[in-house]
């Protein structure tokens, strides 16, 4: 049996990981480096990852090492409720962390993780009202008295029934 | 933090929350702040281009002449009016006449403007005046309304002041999905 090929991958802390190559390919990013790469021992420096968030991300393309390749342009309709049990466990984490690994994922060009992080923020999101919705968020209101009036006038239609 | 995200990403939550919420309460979240206030109407606009290339046609009707359908093409929107403008193959003149009562006491209430005036003078050299439809503009508002109700099978006879068209106008306007060709 072929020995798995490994690649080392370096945190914005300096912190190495060494992963199986398919684990690393399930980032496009990645992949491109490495195929246009080729053989190298050298390690990927992630500037934009920090070692705690980079292991998680790591632990996600580990469990989804073996799911099919999703297609980027795929546009079929997008449901925030289809999340498996692994994964809803996976993303009950703080706050700081879920935005991280958001950021991570879109950098890392991580699509899988990337919609299921924010179909994980968008459920925090649903029936909640405009005043939990920045409690939860920690969002400033940053309307003025007139400019908010003027926006709940253009919203009447929705507030009035 | 949710605050620090770049645009692209922000919009593409806020995509899966209206999945799942209907515009109206969607809307809401437009209060939230001054960055969600922009990026709402962007996210609704955006879902009702995907709904209008899912085929949803608009449906002009003048109870003498033949209905008129919208074209297959999908409606222009204008931000700075919060407008979209449907595009029309009319090719019937529609007597002015028979619809002023389209136009009656609050015109402004009315969700389609009409466009385009025509004269015509016949070998007499009486002159008649006809609306041509081109294009009808509706506020996106209104829009939003239409397809919630349409969402839950509703009918546009069912909408509030501003909405109602009657059977009893000799006018009316319909949306739906076309019939399967």
């Amino acid at each position: 049996m072929a020995e798995l090929k490994k690649v080392k991958l370096t945190s914005s802390e300096g912190t190495e990981f060494i992963v199986d190559r398919k684990v690393a390919e399930k980032s496009v990013l990645l992949k491109n480096m490495l195929e246009d790469v080729g053989e190298s021992d050298m390690a990927i420096p992630l500037p934009n990852v920090t070692g705690p968030i980079l292991n998680k991300v790591i632990d996600y393309c580990t469990h989804h090492r073996d799911d099919p390749f999703v297609n980027q342009e795929d546009d079929s309709k997008k449901v925030s409720d289809d999340i498996d049990d692994w994964d809803a466990e996976f993303c009950k984490v703080d706050q700081g962390t879920l935005f991280e690994l958001i950021l991570s994922a879109n950098y890392l060009d991580i699509k899988p993780l990337l919609d299921l992080t924010c179909k994980t923020v968008a459920n925090m999101i649903k029936g909640k009202t405009p005043d939990e919705i920045r409690k939860t968020f920690n969002i400033i209101n940053d309307f003025t008295p007139e400019e908010e009036e003027h926006v709940r006038k253009e919203n009447e239609w929705c507030e009035e029934r | 933090m949710i605050q620090l995200l770049p645009n692209e990403l922000h919009i593409q939550i806020l995509t899966y929350v209206i999945t799942e919420a209907n515009f109206e309460k969607f809307c809401t979240l437009r209060t939230v702040c001054k960055k969600w206030n922009a990026f709402i109407p962007l996210v609704m606009h955006q879902v009702v281009v995907s709904k209008l290339k899912s085929g949803l046609n608009f449906e002009l009707t003048d109870c003498s002449y033949e209905t008129v359908i919208s074209e297959n093409l999908l409606p222009t929107y204008c931000d700075s009016t919060k407008t979209f403008t449907f595009i029309f193959d009319q090719t019937e003149d529609i007597n002015i006449f028979d619809i002023l009562c389209f136009n009656k006491e609050k015109p402004d209430e009315y969700a389609i403007k009409l466009i385009a005036l025509e004269v015509k003078v016949d070998e007499e050299s009486n002159s008649t005046r006809y609306l041509r439809l081109y294009s009808f503009t509706i506020e996106a508002w209104k829009l939003y309304y239409i397809l919630d109700c349409l969402d839950i099978e509703s009918t546009p006879i069912d909408l509030r002041n501003g909405f109602q068209y009657s059977e009893d106008d000799d006018f009316t306007a319909c949306f739906g999905s076309p019939p399967d060709i």
